[in-house]
């Protein structure tokens, strides 16, 4: 077989959308999930460095129950997707193995550069192998693999542009592309399966630090040590500990976030002359850095993060938000970022108020309480808010410079006389109308039209008057907290736990989660430590309800 | 009580970080800006250029040739050796434009010798309108009229010199083409111009001061090519460009009441320096919080001349029809400091600036 049939070969099989892990338990869940952009590049720069450029696009994601991850299991490759991935892969062997790199990342020494030695490609590939695999090679890939390598390096009379093509193919691979999980006979459970050492390995890896499992983890999961709770619990502290944990926790909350939703997000400049392509990517960051401030660096109360006044600020970020903020750094340096800390008597604060949310869930020429509000309820309480009819006429509601309705208030309440929509702007607005005093390009404002806002409202019951108050009802309700631990349980799973999941597994972590005062890690702690975390989906549940939990809520 | 300047925030205690906020025993509220534009107060009118305005380049250069004594048809073959594709010959037509002057008959820079030229005698402004400021508190022949405030005995003689070459006419809401060139080019390459107000309260009226600074950073642009509001800058701990003057706010308006000096290191490859003596400022404080009028006083017309000079040649080609004309045009209408020979220094002159709302804040409280 030539090394192009070879590597065409895996991707034939990608695009027909066969996934291994189907054969492994034909009745079950077993979601193969497609490696985020964010998770390849970890990858990549574990195994072989940061300084490896990762140039390309990434075909986009599916989100599937509010997560990307979850959608990630139903995620294939497109035609143009794959070749992409190759041509990707091809410039990732070639940094590897050019000629700065190639005695740092090949440690052993080929009789020669010019012709096959299967003993030194053998030696690289089932090093770099394991790591990209996430799990030891099996002979049969070994062998055509060195295969590859030997065929190539002949024809090319080069050692390292054969082992080159070989890592190339290896990258382009479904086991690397691919998160797959296989199972096997759990013993505590007769009749049931769990997954193996590895794929647990692997689960646990993507789960806590969004990267495949290290060195250490993968010779745990060899030693048969994470077979133990005692051996489990060591490394999952060990991963808890590490610095890592926070590339785990911002890629949860960016997937939750919606932040992928940013690559496409446009302002209108003429309208918002501060929001600018380094705003939106510093809004993002200063919002997963409050994020992870609140839950990590402070160990606290996850709801914290809707009532903070810490966070972090850019110069760019600071002329939004009209506050100084003095910067020591050289003209045309990138944006350096400062701790900030608003006013006890400052309207804004939490994650609600910031520019990432407000911007992010409005228009490209104005806010959008209902785009607000509906978001905070899916988002944040996960309820699902419904899509509006298709015939509905927005007229009133897009005319800002309406001589009689001159606030997003009047204008939905204009627009909310047909009964068809009242349902749902019932359901939305009043949270959204409070986050009124931020504009669609996330600047602060007190009147729209010359007319003073009005930003009271209402969230199950509790009435509050401006976004602040809105931020502590969120904070307060219940099923802020509860909303985290499904979001977090799903994203861990990379499925929507199933029913009875729910009720025996969830559940008890959303007890844990309050009675642990709505510390972040720690529910991570227990998610990693917990058996259900790796045992397979239980049996197909009836199709009506499958099909309901695996609803795709929409592509990018 | 010191307020944040941005509008609809409530009051946020920014006393510590804010510049000019002083030591009264009250407390001062303070608003700063970035200037985000300037130029002369050129206010140029239909028929202000008795015969209309100066002679494009071309016309000029031929001119300047006759003057050096060169025959017709050598002046013809000359500027058509300038326009040619022959670069040769260009080129050495462009050295005769560029070495022009002449002492003890030997060729010189005209640029760096303006004197060692013959004066074009390049016309003046002689119409009765222009913005600026009544700096001597005096009437006289050519003194202008405010066309916005009607004030009479304006002093603004460097719109009157420059005002009759095209490219510097211009009106208030028409910015004249060698400004909007060469501040459109300077703005985004030196550290901003800075000003602060403080005062008891200055959305009333009432007595204030006025800080003039030059930023450690550069202007900040947003992505339509504005300068961005409420972007935070250093001052310049270089006390060259740190000037405080006394001033007030009536019915909107900024102006100086005491007029001292200003000094603002600008771009060391063109204009060096801005330099105004009994500088006047009135700019109308918008509702949208932007600060837009003029500053003005007498200037060392030298700096004015070397600014437009550096340029060369690209500049006499592109924007100014005659540079050594510049150089008699601003020593004929200087009106202000003379030497001892009589000949005046310094010429009146009003530049129309706006500036944004910004924070500033010493460059030594920046982390």
């Amino acid at each position: 077989m030539t090394l192009r049939r070879f590597m065409f070969g895996s991707i034939a099989a990608l695009t027909l959308g066969l996934s291994p892990a189907h054969a492994a338990a034909p009745d079950r869940e077993t979601p193969a999930r497609r490696l985020t952009p964010e998770q390849y590049t970890q990858i990549i720069a574990d195994v072989f460095g940061p300084a490896i450029k990762i140039g390309g696009r990434f075909d986009p994601g599916f989100r599937i129950d509010g997560l990307l991850e979850v959608g990630a299991s139903q995620a294939n490759i497109s035609p143009s997707g794959m070749e992409q991935y190759d041509v990707i892969a091809r410039s990732i062997a070639s940094q590897v193995l050019d000629e700065r790199r190639r005695e740092l990342m090949v440690h052993c020494k080929p009789k020669s550069i010019s012709a096959p030695d299967d003993s030194c490609a053998g030696e690289f590939l089932t090093e770099v192998g394991e790591l990209l695999f996430r799990r030891p090679l099996n002979d049969r890939e070994l062998r055509l693999h060195v295969r590859s390598a030997r065929e190539a390096a002949a024809g090319l009379k080069d050692f390292y542009a054969g082992l080159g093509l070989s890592l190339a193919a290896m990258l382009s691979e479904p086991q690397f592309l691919f998160r797959q999980e296989n199972f096997e006979a759990d013993p505590e459970r007769p009749g049931e399966l769990r997954l193996d050492a590895y794929s647990k390995a692997s689960r646990l890896s993507f789960f806590l630090w969004n990267a495949g499992p290290d060195r250490a983890l993968l010779t745990a999961a060899r030693k048969g040590e994470l077979e133990t709770a005692q051996g489990l619990v060591r490394q999952v502290e060990r991963m808890i500990a590490s610095p890592r944990l926070e590339s785990g926790l911002r890629a949860f909350f960016a997937d939750m976030l919606h932040f992928e939703d940013f690559d496409t997000l446009t302002k209108d400049n003429a309208i918002y002359p501060k929001f600018s392509a380094q705003v939106a990517e510093d809004a993002q960051e200063q919002t997963l850095r409050t994020i992870i401030d609140v839950v990590l660096n402070e160990r606290g109360d996850y709801r914290d993060i809707f009532t903070t006044k810490k966070t972090h600020l850019t110069r760019a970020l600071a002329a939004i938000y009209q506050v100084p903020l003095a910067v020591r750094a050289p003209n045309g340096a990138p944006e350096k970022w400062l701790p900030f800390e608003f006013a006890a008597n400052d309207p804004r604060g939490g994650v609600l108020m910031q520019v990432a949310f407000v911007t992010l869930h409005s228009h490209p020429g104005r806010s959008s309480p209902t785009l607000r509000g509906k978001a905070l309820r899916e988002i944040f309480l996960c309820q699902k808010v419904p899509a509006p009819p298709g015939d509905v006429n927005f007229t009133i509601v897009q005319d800002t410079s309406n001589p009689v309705y001159k606030t997003a208030r009047e204008r939905l309440r204009a627009h909310a006389t047909n009964p068809v929509c009242t349902g749902c702007h019932k359901i939305t607005d009043p949270m959204g109308l409070a986050l009124e005093n931020f504009d669609g390009g996330g600047s602060y404002r007190t009147s729209e039209n010359g007319v003073p806002l009005d930003t009271t409202g209402e969230l199950d019951g509790i009435k509050f008057t401006n976004g602040a108050e809105l931020g502590r009802a969120v904070h307060d309700n219940a099923a802020a907290a509860s909303c985290l631990v499904d979001r977090i349980s799903a994203y861990a799973l990379g499925r929507t736990p199933a029913k009875s999941e729910a009720t025996d597994w969830v559940a008890p972590l959303k007890q844990s989660f309050a009675a642990s005062h709505y510390v972040v890690p720690a529910l991570m702690r227990r998610i990693a430590t917990s058996p259900e975390f790796y045992r397979a989906a239980p049996i197909l549940e009836p199709r009506k309800e499958a099909a309901l939990r695996t609803s795709v809520e929409g592509s990018r | 009580m010191t307020k944040s300047h941005g509008k609809g925030l409530p009051a946020l205690a920014l006393a510590a970080v804010m510049i000019g906020a002083g030591s009264s025993a009250h407390a001062l509220e303070t608003r700063s800006y970035a200037i985000e534009w300037f130029s002369l107060g050129s206010y140029s009118q239909d028929g202000d250029c008795v015969g209309g305005v100066n002679p494009p380049t071309r016309e000029q250069y031929a001119k300047s040739f006759e003057l050096l004594g060169y025959s017709p048809t050598d002046v013809k073959k000359l500027m058509d050796d300038y326009a040619g594709e022959d670069e040769i010959a260009a080129a050495n037509a462009r050295d005769q434009l560029r070495m022009r002057g002449r002492i003890n008959g030997q060729p010189v820079n005209a640029f760096v010798h303006p004197w060692a030229v013959a004066d074009p005698k390049l016309k003046g402004v002689s119409g009765s309108y222009s913005f600026g400021f009544d700096l001597d508190n005096k009437t006289g022949a050519d003194s202008f009229t405010e066309p916005m405030t009607k004030e009479k005995g304006i002093d603004n003689q460097l719109f009157r010199a420059l005002g009759c070459i095209e490219q510097f006419r211009g009106t208030f809401n028409f910015r004249p083409t060698f400004w909007d060139f060469i501040w459109g080019s300077m703005k985004e390459t030196i550290p901003a111009w800075l000003m602060t107000v403080s005062g008891e309260d200055l959305d009333k009226d009432g007595p204030v001061t006025i800080t003039f600074d030059r930023a450690v950073e550069q202007l900040v642009f947003g992505p339509g090519g504005d300068v961005t509001p409420d972007t935070t800058y250093r001052a310049d701990p270089d006390p060259r460009s740190h000037h405080v003057l006394k001033g007030e706010i009536r019915n909107k308006q900024l102006t100086i009441t005491e007029h001292g000096d200003v000094q603002l290191l600008l771009d060391t490859l063109s204009f060096t320096e801005f330099r105004l003596s009994n500088t006047h400022l009135r700019m109308a404080i918008e509702p949208s919080g932007r600060l837009n009028g003029f500053i003005g006083g007498y200037q060392p017309w030298g700096d004015i001349y070397f600014g437009i000079a550096q340029g060369g040649l690209a500049y006499e080609g592109m924007i100014i029809n005659d540079i050594p004309g510049v150089y008699y045009l601003l020593k004929r209408y200087a009106d202000s400091s003379p030497d001892k020979d009589g000949q005046n220094q310094a010429i009146s002159a009003a530049y129309h600036i706006e500036a944004v709302p910004v924070f500033v804040v010493p460059a030594d409280q920046a982390k």
